[in-house]
Formats: C-alpha cells, sequence, structure tokens
C-alpha cells in the first residue's frame, strides 16, 4: 500500500490518488496552452500562479497539485 | 339500481370526487366506527344508483421480503402486503378497513385514482388485496381535471376495466425498485460489516446510483479544472456625455500578444461608424407545458426547484384550477374545449383582455410538440376561477401556466436585431440593438417571455466616434457548471433516467441520504465514496446504459409489449449478475469504502506541515476522551511532537490553503449557520497575531473567545 503524495490517502500502488492524478495530468496538459497564451512562461512560474492566484478557477485538487509540484520544485 | 365503490387518490380528490357525483352536490358523510373515524366516507345518489367514495392515502400497499432469514442477500422473494405492516408508521390502517367493509356489499368497484402508473398501482392494488375484485371487473373514471363536467362525463362513460397493462408495468416497478433497493443497499453495508467488522448504513437504489454519478463526475471535472487564459478587450465610447461599453469583434483574444497590438493599434485613434446592418427574424409561439417544462420555467422564473414546482402543481390540480400536471404530453386532443376555455378565462380580471383578443381570432390553432402521453393533454388551466385566497407557489405557478396557455395560441412575435460596426485602424468593434417590431404571443405570455429592447444611439454610416477608453482584461476559461435541482432532473429526463413522477423524489432522497448538498449541487464525501469504488469494482450498479434499459423494458409492459413477468425475470437476471460480481469483491469493496470515507475525511482535516517538528501533519481532530475537537500533530502517533491547540468546538472546520502570516502555521476556517466563515490561526494562543481581547476572553480552556473578536475584526 502506498500513499498519495499530494493528500496522503492510501492507494494500491503509484504515486497520487486517481483525482490527483487527473488533476496532475490536466496541469500538465494545459501548460503548454500558457506558454503559448502569454509567449513565455517557465513552468516554475506556472505552478506559482496556479498555486497561489486566487483569481484563477482552478479546480481545488488541481491547486493541491500545483503547490505540492511547487513545494518540490523548492 | 346498482351500488358502486369509487376509490379516490387522496381525501381532497374525493370530497371533490363526491360533490361532483351526487345529484345535489351534498354528499352525505357517513357516520363511522372509532377505528376508522378517520377516513371520511362519503355517499352520493346520482339517478337511483348509490356511490360510495372512499380515498386512498397514497399507496395502502407495498412490498416486504418474505424470507425469515434475515438481513441478507440476495434477497429475491417479496409480497405484497398492507403499508402499515411494511412501516408501522404508515396511516393505511383504517383506510384499508374501510375499503374492506364497504367494498364487500357493493356491486361494482370503480377506480378513480389519478390516470397513470401511480394511480393505477394505487386503485388496482386496492380493488385486488382490499375489495378482492378480479382486475378484469375493476370498473375505471378517467379525468384529467377535478372540475364537475369532467368527473361526470367520466362517470358517464366509465372503462370497461382499469388500464391492465399500466397497472402491471406499475406492479412491476415497485417490484423492481424494491429489489433493486434492498439487494444493493445489504450488498453496500454488508461488505463493509463482512471487511472491517464496522457497521455503516450504506443506502442506494436503482435510479439513485447513475443520478449521483452525475453529480459526482461533474465534480471532478471542477475540482481537476485546469483553465486557460485569454483576454476581453474592453473598448469604450462617449456618446452625448454618456460613456458606451463596445463589443470587441472577438469575443475572446487567445495570446497576451495580440491583445496588446489590438490595445496599441486602437490608442488615441478615432472610429468611424462603418457599417449598420439589421435583420428581422420572427419567433414562433412557446409549446404547451408537460410537467418538465414548467419545471423548468418555474425554476427560471422564480427560482423554485421542481419538487417544489410540482407540488404546488398538484394543489393547483387539486383544486380543479388546472389540468392533471404529471404529464409528458405537447399535444392538445381534439376533445377539450380550448374555446370554452378562454371564454371561462375572460371572468379574470387579469386574462380578461387577453383572452378576449385570442377570441376574436377565427380559426384558434394551439402550437403542437413532438412529446405525447396517451393518459393526459398538456398542463392547461381549467378555466374555474381561482379564489382571491390563493398566494404563495400556487398563486404563481397558476399565473405562469394560464399565461403559457394563452400564449400558445398567439401569433409568432417579430424581432429585429441591429448591429452598428465602429472600425478603429482596421479593428472592429460594435453595438448590438434589439427591437420587437410585432408583440405576437410574447403580449399573451407578459410578464414571462420578457425582451429587453436595446437603442441604438443617434449614428450614421460614416460618423466619427472618439474612443474613450481601450484596455485588455485578463480572463480565463471557465469550469463547467454545477448542476441544481433543475438541470439534474433536465439531465435524468435527458438520460431517460426514472420517471417524470419519481425523478424529483430521487434527488431529494440523494439530499436527505447526505450524498449531495446545497442548491448548486455537490458530492459529499459519502456520495463521491460510493461512486468511487462503485466505478472501480461494481460499475454495473451505476451504469446509465443499464438503468435506461430497464426504464424501456418497463415502457413496453406499459404499452402491452412485453409481460410483467418477463420483465421481471429480466431484471432479477441483470441484477443477479451484478450481486456476483459483486460479492465476488466484496472484501475490497467494503475495505475500500471504508478507506475512501476514512481519506476524504483526513483530507478535509489536514491543515499542513506541522512547522514545530517540521515531519508531522497538522489535522483537525477530536480527543476520543472529551469527545472536543482540537488542532494536534500526527507526529504525535509516533511520539515525535506533542503540539496540540484548542479550537472553537461550533461550526465546520476545514483547512484554508494559507498560512498565517504572523507564525507560519496553516490556518482553519470555520463556517457556522448563518455567521460570517472565519479564518484562525491554529496557534492563535502564541500567535503574534492574536489581538489581545481574545487572550483576555479565553478563560476555562474555552477557544469560542475567538468567534466574537475575529469576527469583529473582520468587519
Ligand atoms: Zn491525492
Ligand atoms: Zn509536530
Ligand atoms: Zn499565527
Amino acid at each position: 500500500m502506498a500513499q498519495c503524495l499530494v493528500c496522503k490517502s492510501t492507494i494500491e500502488k503509484g504515486q497520487y490518488c486517481d483525482a490527483h492524478l487527473i488533476a496532475k495530468k490536466n496541469l500538465e496538459e494545459k501548460y503548454k496552452d500558457w506558454q503559448t497564451a502569454f509567449g513565455k512562461l517557465s513552468w516554475k512560474d506556472y505552478l506559482t500562479r496556479m498555486a497561489n492566484n486566487q483569481d484563477i478557477p482552478i479546480g481545488d485538487w488541481a491547486r493541491e497539485v500545483a503547490d505540492y509540484l511547487l513545494k518540490k520544485e523548492k | 339500481m346498482v351500488n358502486y365503490l369509487c376509490i379516490s387518490e387522496k381525501p381532497t380528490a374525493a370530497k371533490r370526487l363526491a360533490t361532483a357525483l351526487d345529484q345535489q352536490g351534498k354528499p352525505k358523510k357517513l357516520p363511522n366506527p372509532r377505528n376508522l373515524a378517520k377516513v371520511p366516507v362519503y355517499e352520493c345518489r346520482r339517478n337511483g344508483d348509490t356511490i360510495i367514495v372512499i380515498p386512498a392515502l397514497g399507496h395502502l400497499f407495498s412490498t416486504v421480503e418474505d424470507s425469515s432469514r434475515g438481513w441478507h442477500y440476495p434477497a429475491f422473494s417479496y409480497k405484497w402486503v398492507p403499508s402499515y405492516i411494511a412501516n408501522p408508521k404508515h396511516g393505511s390502517r383504517p383506510f384499508i378497513a374501510a375499503f374492506k367493509k364497504y367494498g364487500k356489499d357493493v356491486d361494482e368497484v370503480i377506480v378513480a385514482t389519478d390516470f397513470d402508473l401511480e394511480g393505477e398501482v394505487i386503485g388496482a392494488s386496492i380493488a385486488k388485496f382490499a375489495c378482492d375484485r378480479q382486475l378484469t371487473d375493476v370498473k375505471r373514471m378517467k379525468f384529467s381535471t377535478l372540475t364537475k363536467e369532467d368527473i361526470v362525463d367520466s362517470y358517464e362513460n366509465l372503462q370497461p376495466t382499469v388500464d391492465i397493462n399500466l397497472a402491471n408495468a406499475g406492479f412491476a416497478r415497485h417490484e423492481i425498485d424494491w429489489l433493486y433497493g434492498i439487494n444493493l443497499t445489504r450488498a453496500l453495508t454488508l461488505s463493509i460489516k463482512h471487511s472491517t467488522g464496522r457497521y455503516k448504513l450504506v443506502t442506494t437504489g436503482r435510479v439513485q446510483g447513475p443520478t449521483l454519478k452525475f453529480v459526482a463526475d461533474r465534480e471532478r471535472d471542477i475540482q481537476t479544472f485546469v483553465p486557460i487564459p485569454r483576454w476581453v478587450i474592453d473598448a469604450k465610447i462617449i456618446l452625448e456625455g454618456e460613456e458606451i461599453p463596445l463589443e470587441f469583434n472577438k469575443k475572446f483574444v487567445p495570446t497576451f500578444a495580440e491583445a496588446e497590438k489590438i490595445v496599441s493599434d486602437v490608442l488615441d485613434k478615432d472610429g468611424v461608424v462603418s457599417k449598420i446592418s439589421s435583420r428581422e427574424f420572427s419567433q414562433n409561439p412557446p409549446l404547451p407545458f408537460n410537467l418538465g417544462s414548467l419545471q423548468s420555467e418555474a425554476y427560471r422564473y422564480f427560482g423554485y426547484s421542481p419538487s417544489r414546482t410540482l407540488r404546488a402543481a398538484e394543489s393547483l390540480y387539486l383544486s380543479a384550477l388546472i389540468s392533471y400536471p404529471r404529464t409528458s404530453s405537447q399535444q392538445f386532443p381534439g376533445s377539450i374545449n380550448l374555446k370554452a376555455i378562454l371564454k371561462d378565462l375572460t371572468k379574470n380580471d387579469l386574462f380578461k383582455t387577453r383572452a378576449n383578443k385570442l377570441l376574436t381570432i377565427p380559426k384558434l390553432k394551439p402550437t403542437k410538440g413532438k412529446k405525447k402521453d396517451p393518459a393526459h393533454p398538456p398542463i392547461h388551466p381549467t378555466g374555474k376561477k381561482a379564489p382571491a385566497s390563493l398566494g404563495g407557489d400556487a398563486n404563481n405557478i397558476y399565473k405562469l401556466i394560464t399565461c403559457r396557455f394563452l400564449a400558445i395560441f398567439g401569433p409568432p412575435a417579430v424581432k429585429k436585431s441591429l448591429r452598428l460596426d465602429i472600425e478603429v485602424n482596421k479593428q472592429i468593434f460594435f453595438l448590438r440593438g434589439m427591437k420587437v417590431l410585432k408583440k405576437g404571443w410574447l403580449e399573451y405570455y407578459a410578464p414571462f417571455g420578457k425582451v429587453d429592447e436595446i437603442e441604438l444611439p443617434d449614428l450614421a454610416k460614416g460618423d466619427k466616434v472618439n474612443i474613450s477608453s481601450i484596455v485588455h482584461k485578463q480572463s480565463y476559461t471557465q469550469p463547467p457548471a454545477r448542476y441544481n435541482p433543475n438541470s439534474l432532473l433536465k439531465k435524468m429526463e435527458e438520460e431517460e433516467l426514472g420517471t417524470k413522477a419519481t425523478r424529483a423524489s430521487i434527488i431529494d432522497i440523494l439530499y436527505s441520504r447526505g450524498y449531495i448538498e446545497d442548491d448548486s449541487i455537490n458530492a459529499t464525501d459519502l456520495g463521491f465514496a460510493v461512486i468511487d469504488t462503485l466505478e472501480k469494482n461494481c460499475p454495473d450498479i451505476i451504469s446509465v446504459e443499464l438503468t435506461r434499459n430497464l426504464e424501456k423494458e418497463m415502457e413496453s409492459i406499459t404499452t402491452g409489449d412485453k409481460r410483467r413477468e418477463i420483465v421481471l425475470m429480466e431484471s432479477i437476471k441483470q441484477l443477479k449478475k451484478i450481486l456476483e460480481s459483486f460479492y465476488e469483491k466484496e472484501k475490497i469493496i467494503g475495505v475500500t469504502l471504508q478507506e475512501q470515507v476514512q481519506n476524504l475525511k483526513q483530507r478535509q482535516r489536514m491543515l499542513g506541515l506541522c512547522p514545530v517538528c517540521k515531519q508531522g501533519d497538522l489535522i483537525i481532530t477530536r480527543s476520543i476522551r472529551t469527545k472536543k475537537r482540537f488542532v494536534g500533530c500526527t507526529g504525535y502517533y509516533k511520539k515525535l511532537c506533542s503540539w496540540s491547540a484548542p479550537i472553537p468546538q461550533a461550526g465546520y472546520a476545514s483547512p484554508t490553503k494559507n498560512t498565517c502570516k504572523h507564525c507560519g502555521f496553516p490556518m482553519l476556517t470555520i463556517r457556522k449557520k448563518g455567521k460570517r466563515p472565519y479564518t484562525i490561526c491554529p496557534n492563535w494562543l502564541n500567535c503574534s497575531g492574536t489581538p489581545k481581547e481574545v487572550l483576555d476572553n479565553y478563560q476555562n480552556n474555552k477557544a469560542e473567545a475567538l468567534e466574537s473578536v475575529i469576527e469583529d475584526s473582520e468587519e
């Protein structure tokens, strides 16, 4: 048995629970769109916005992943 | 001289029936022995015949398990018994006794319940189980309104039998829903008990599961949503001292660079009116109301939930003001005298002018939709005068139904949409206008269906305009909207789950069982846990497709294409397959379900890393001894850290994603009904950010002191 890196819930295998796994995938997929939209945007800046900018209508689970990944970057 | 017993659906309807059927309009209320004292029994005289009218109280009979094996599954044997045996709180006992007493001696039994699936089951089960009649010998009164004319007419044209196919479909639906409900609920509950030893009742039903899945799926989409940025161009012009916002040719601009360019192109430039165009179009009158469209329009105008609208409509039906509301029909049959209804409506001041105007149209023709319902016409007013005392929901719904009824005869409305283009350095902006040229049916539907007319400013092609401001604004793609009770009901309708009679109550059940919450519907932790677990281990239970197929099978009993027994056997076969696959995974389902509930609880409670030991996590938890809530560190269990602090006991405490700017502790928010939510630092006893008054007020270890002061300081 393992634990989700983000929420610590018990999972059978892997690193993320289902919810956070989907959120992580979405976060990674949309990065390209954000780069296009802004011309350039580093992965870290992207995560910072996602984790901290309250104006961005990002889902809670996705924000939790961004927050986790950002802390890992640091 | 014939003696009839007439079975009515409920007491209010019984009184109406009796008053209409008695030739003098004065039915005799028969004195009853004490055990039947609660049951109104009316005796009517008509053409030398006697008619006894007795109401039911909803379903007087229902299914219970026919086995002494106790709480087990599969449970496939059942029997029909009086509802007070299935549920001791059900007040059916005196009603059944009354039907038994009077049913013995009469020559004929007439079912006069609402003509639909439920009504047929209510009537047929009483005729069969209480009055001991063969369904083929039971007569049927069929009516769509409770007006005197319709009641008398249906009595004079009695149907030779009840609708046996419809009754069978109703019986089958009850049996199948019972089978699914009891087996699935027991399977889920026992899976937890067998694998963890804990008892937690987890209920579900045939249609509840798939409906809950819609909500859970939507919530997952929202919670994992990541938006894409975009920009809105915000420009204004000044005309005659008034600032008017312009729309940009593109609603959204996809990149920052493009947004910047547009702004710099336009900045300090003048605009020219480059084009004025208009388009006329006509809009046909709306379709007659069926239950679904009434519910959705009532939500739109009054914010009523579907079940609230249905309740109001039902009371209007019982007052004989409108026709039977549980209908899906959008087509008026030729048998209804629509002109007569309009004539009656002229007696009501509110509708007088409109009804009179319609009556001048030589060939009145209502609109007609695709949906049919052999049992009832679209919802319409009966024309009977509404009492002045009609108020609240009923009054609103009555007006809506009547205005809609008037509108369906009206001519098309003609509107003109206008567009004025303004070009600024090759960038195109525009203003929109809207004008109603011919009111048509809109006049009849008012105050509903109101259109906001927008006038265009007085400008001609080639005129110069001054752009007073131009900026770009950051925007984002938006997550999908949550369901509300109305859109969830529509979704069920689209997916063909449940029936028009059951959908609203299934949504109510999901609320009352704690699977969904709020008006903007969100799945609760428990709701998520159930859907998650079943999706992974036994998806058939929540399969929309299987549920829909079964609905269709049941429908085929109504149409006479399939026999009740066959459909019942097929549904048991399907249920058996589900239960077998469930049983195979019972252990894992039980463990997962328990774990999911636990996980979600934990996730909800976890605040974040403990700043004291930097290893454990701070969680909101409860003392086993005092049952008091406090914040502690998970390091405690590993004997690493003993940090803990009291927090207020009342309200719902949840983590925020922020840390305290004074001491760095992860914070929590407390939501208490009727109060503004407030955020506190769990380290408040030692945090420099805590107002002094809180610490002064903090006595007897009561963290409640935080509540008052922090609320004040937020103002
Ligand atoms: Zn997780
Ligand atoms: Zn600690
Ligand atoms: Zn603090």
